[in-house]
């Protein structure tokens, strides 16, 4: 199994530019020791609005720092918007053919189609279109990248005959993934050959459930671009510590800020009634499970915090339910002081994941 | 931690429904219409509308909406209602600012037994094949107007309505009522919508709605139980650390 850090770059109020400034700094320094770790990847969101909750709204330039100051970690979209009224998928093509280039071939391209109101109605985007306008975008971007020159008429966009440019490092181009916050989207990854991206914090039943349901599916897929990409990630915090009850406590009061912040957000589902967003997405557990900001909260089922065995225990069970990698919330709104979560890193690294690597399952 | 309101509670509750005990009893309406518009407001004025209780929503939105009900235990009544969309904690909620009832009876009985801010006016809600609307008016000066242009099905399923909050003096004290009723949903439509505010000053709203975008706007009938309320807040804590059971 793998394991990635995840961003929604939270900032907590009151919302200053130095605060802004340095949450992106520790940011930058936690990816630079996740690279040293050995972390696989390094995915960051694309919201716009979310007060406190997520100011990362030009991920592209996010990642290509991270890129810029690592050697080997992977750095994923998780996700580009494909809404045109967001981002023109010309311009989707162009600017992750320009990072994988600069990352030299470390680009996974995660794709979806946001999922609260504050964004949607923000860009003037209709709720009812954004599924098919995500479906579109998914399948003309790799052939931009593929084919020499490339024309489209379509029913969210057209262009006659250009060469979009340049084109990505990977050949033909780079994993293609969908946002899974909605029950269903993993279907719609499995149909279309790409990976199943977790954002949201199920149970091991519901997991177990899904990875069998998309393996099947995927078997019988008709891919959006040149290749299958057959895996799912699973969404999770991360606070590990050699003392248990520190960790519980340090890594559930992450947990509750993330909660009540993300309980905040005016969900599509919530102020605009559409078949396109059938549930209230990623948050129905977490609104379930939020307490008050600051506190404590009670963590799902399976969270990575903890001290090394305990997290051990519950991600071997990630592990079975056949997730193959586990991408990581290390912080939110600055809860955990910085040294804190980059010893945490450290002790994940040093005592969890050699559990977990091809020589440890092979013994 | 998210921005709460600044509404003075002692200052609003001067005008506040004011009652000793709120009501135990369970109204079951059945074939009711109910008419909803959401529509975006600027931001910075509406903190003053909302109690420290509560956040506002990102973006801030009203939520005006009104029922039709044929048949209560004080007989048949319309209700027009403007509301401000908040967070109780992490859930939305309609905060009612004010309220307009057609029906003497009506009107006292859901200030009494919900603690709804309501007045007696003028309420007509109509429903049409090219749009449902609704105005409500005080002594003949209309206030609100709101409505769904074009309707058209849509699952009911697909429909959230929003539980409301009532801000109250209950015996001695300031409190903030959830009222929570429940819909069983016959059909619902969708549609273009409507909202004119004839006086900004009315409802509640003081001047400081202003409306910037409309959103959406449902229309839907349904069989509605108005449960007892069972959860008070305090107006001046935050809704996660000051919400009770309330004790009967």
């Amino acid at each position: 199994m793998k394991f990635g850090i995840f961003y929604e770059l939270s900032v907590p109020r009151p919302l200053t530019r130095d605060h802004e400034r340095q949450v992106y700094m520790n940011a930058l320094e936690q990816v630079r020791l996740a690279d040293q770790l050995g972390f696989d990847t390094v995915w960051a969101v694309e919201h716009h609005f979310l007060e406190e909750y997520s100011h990362c709204s030009a991920p592209e330039l996010f990642l290509t720092a991270c890129a810029m100051q690592t050697t080997n970690i992977r750095v994923g979209h998780g996700i580009v918007v494909c809404v045109p009224e967001f981002n023109h998928p010309i311009r989707i093509a162009e600017r992750a053919a320009v990072l994988d280039l600069l990352s030299g071939g470390r680009l996974e391209f995660g794709t979806g189609r946001s999922a609260t109101w504050t964004e949607l109605g923000g860009f003037r985007a209709n709720p009812d279109t954004t599924k098919k306008s995500w479906d579109e975008f998914v399948h003309a971007i790799p052939q931009m990248w593929m084919n020499e020159r490339f024309s489209f008429e379509g029913e969210f966009f057209s262009m006659p005959e250009r060469s979009v440019l340049p084109k990505p490092y990977q050949d033909p181009h780079p994993p293609m993934w969908v946002a899974v916050s909605t029950p269903g989207t993993e279907f719609d990854a499995a149909d279309r050959g790409m990976g199943a991206l977790g954002v949201n914090f199920t149970t091991f039943k519901e997991q177990e459930r899904r990875v069998q349901e998309y393996r099947r599916r995927i078997q019988h897929c008709t891919p959006a671009g040149a290749f299958v990409n057959d895996q799912l990630c699973a969404a999770n915090f991360l606070f590990c510590h050699d003392d248990s009850a520190n960790g519980i406590a340090t890594g559930g009061r992450m947990i509750g800020t993330f909660q009540y912040l993300a309980g905040q957000l005016d969900m599509a589902k919530e102020a605009f009634p559409t078949k396109g967003y059938p549930s209230p997405g990623l948050l129905a557990n977490t609104r379930r499970q939020a307490q008050s900001p600051g506190e404590a909260g009670q963590p799902p089922e399976g969270i990575a915090i903890g001290n090394p065995e305990q997290i051990t225990r519950e991600l071997k069970k990630w592990e079975a339910c056949g997730v193959d990698r586990v991408n990581f919330i290390l912080n939110t709104a600055e809860a955990i002081p910085q040294q804190q979560v980059l010893d945490s890193l450290r002790l994940f690294a040093a005592e969890v994941m050699p559990h977990f690597t091809p020589k440890a399952k092979a013994a | 931690m998210p921005v709460v309101g600044t509404l003075d509670p002692s200052a609003a509750l001067v005008g506040a429904p004011h009652v000793d005990t709120l009501g135990d009893d369970t109204w079951e309406l059945e074939g009711v219409l109910a008419v909803q518009v959401n529509w975006e407001v600027r931001a910075d004025p509406t903190l003053g509308l909302t109690p420290p209780a509560l956040h506002p929503s990102i973006p801030p939105y009203i939520s005006p909406f009104a029922l039709k009900v044929a048949d209560s235990p004080v007989g048949p009544f319309s209700l027009a209602q403007m509301r401000l969309v908040v967070r109780a904690g992490i859930r939305p909620r309609g905060f009612c600012l004010a309220a307009v009832c057609d029906s003497e009876a009506a009107a006292e009985a859901l200030r009494v037994g919900w603690g709804f801010p309501v007045a007696v006016g003028e309420v007509a809600i109509t429903a049409r094949h090219d749009r449902y609307e609704c105005r409500a008016a005080i002594g003949g000066a209309e206030m609100l107007r709101f409505g769904v242009g074009d309707p058209e099905p849509i699952a009911g399923a697909d429909l959230l309505a929003f539980d409301n909050l009532h801000l109250l003096r209950l015996g001695d004290e300031g409190v903030i009522a959830q009222v929570n009723p429940e819909y069983v949903i016959h059909s619902a439509d969708r549609g273009r919508p409507i909202l004119e505010l004839p006086d900004p000053q009315a409802l509640g709203m003081g001047g400081r709605i202003r409306p910037t975008m409309a959103m959406t706007s449902f229309a839907f009938r349904a069989d509605v139980t108005l449960p007892p309320v069972r959860f008070v807040m305090d107006p001046q804590r935050l809704a996660v650390q000051g919400t009770r059971k309330l004790e009967r």
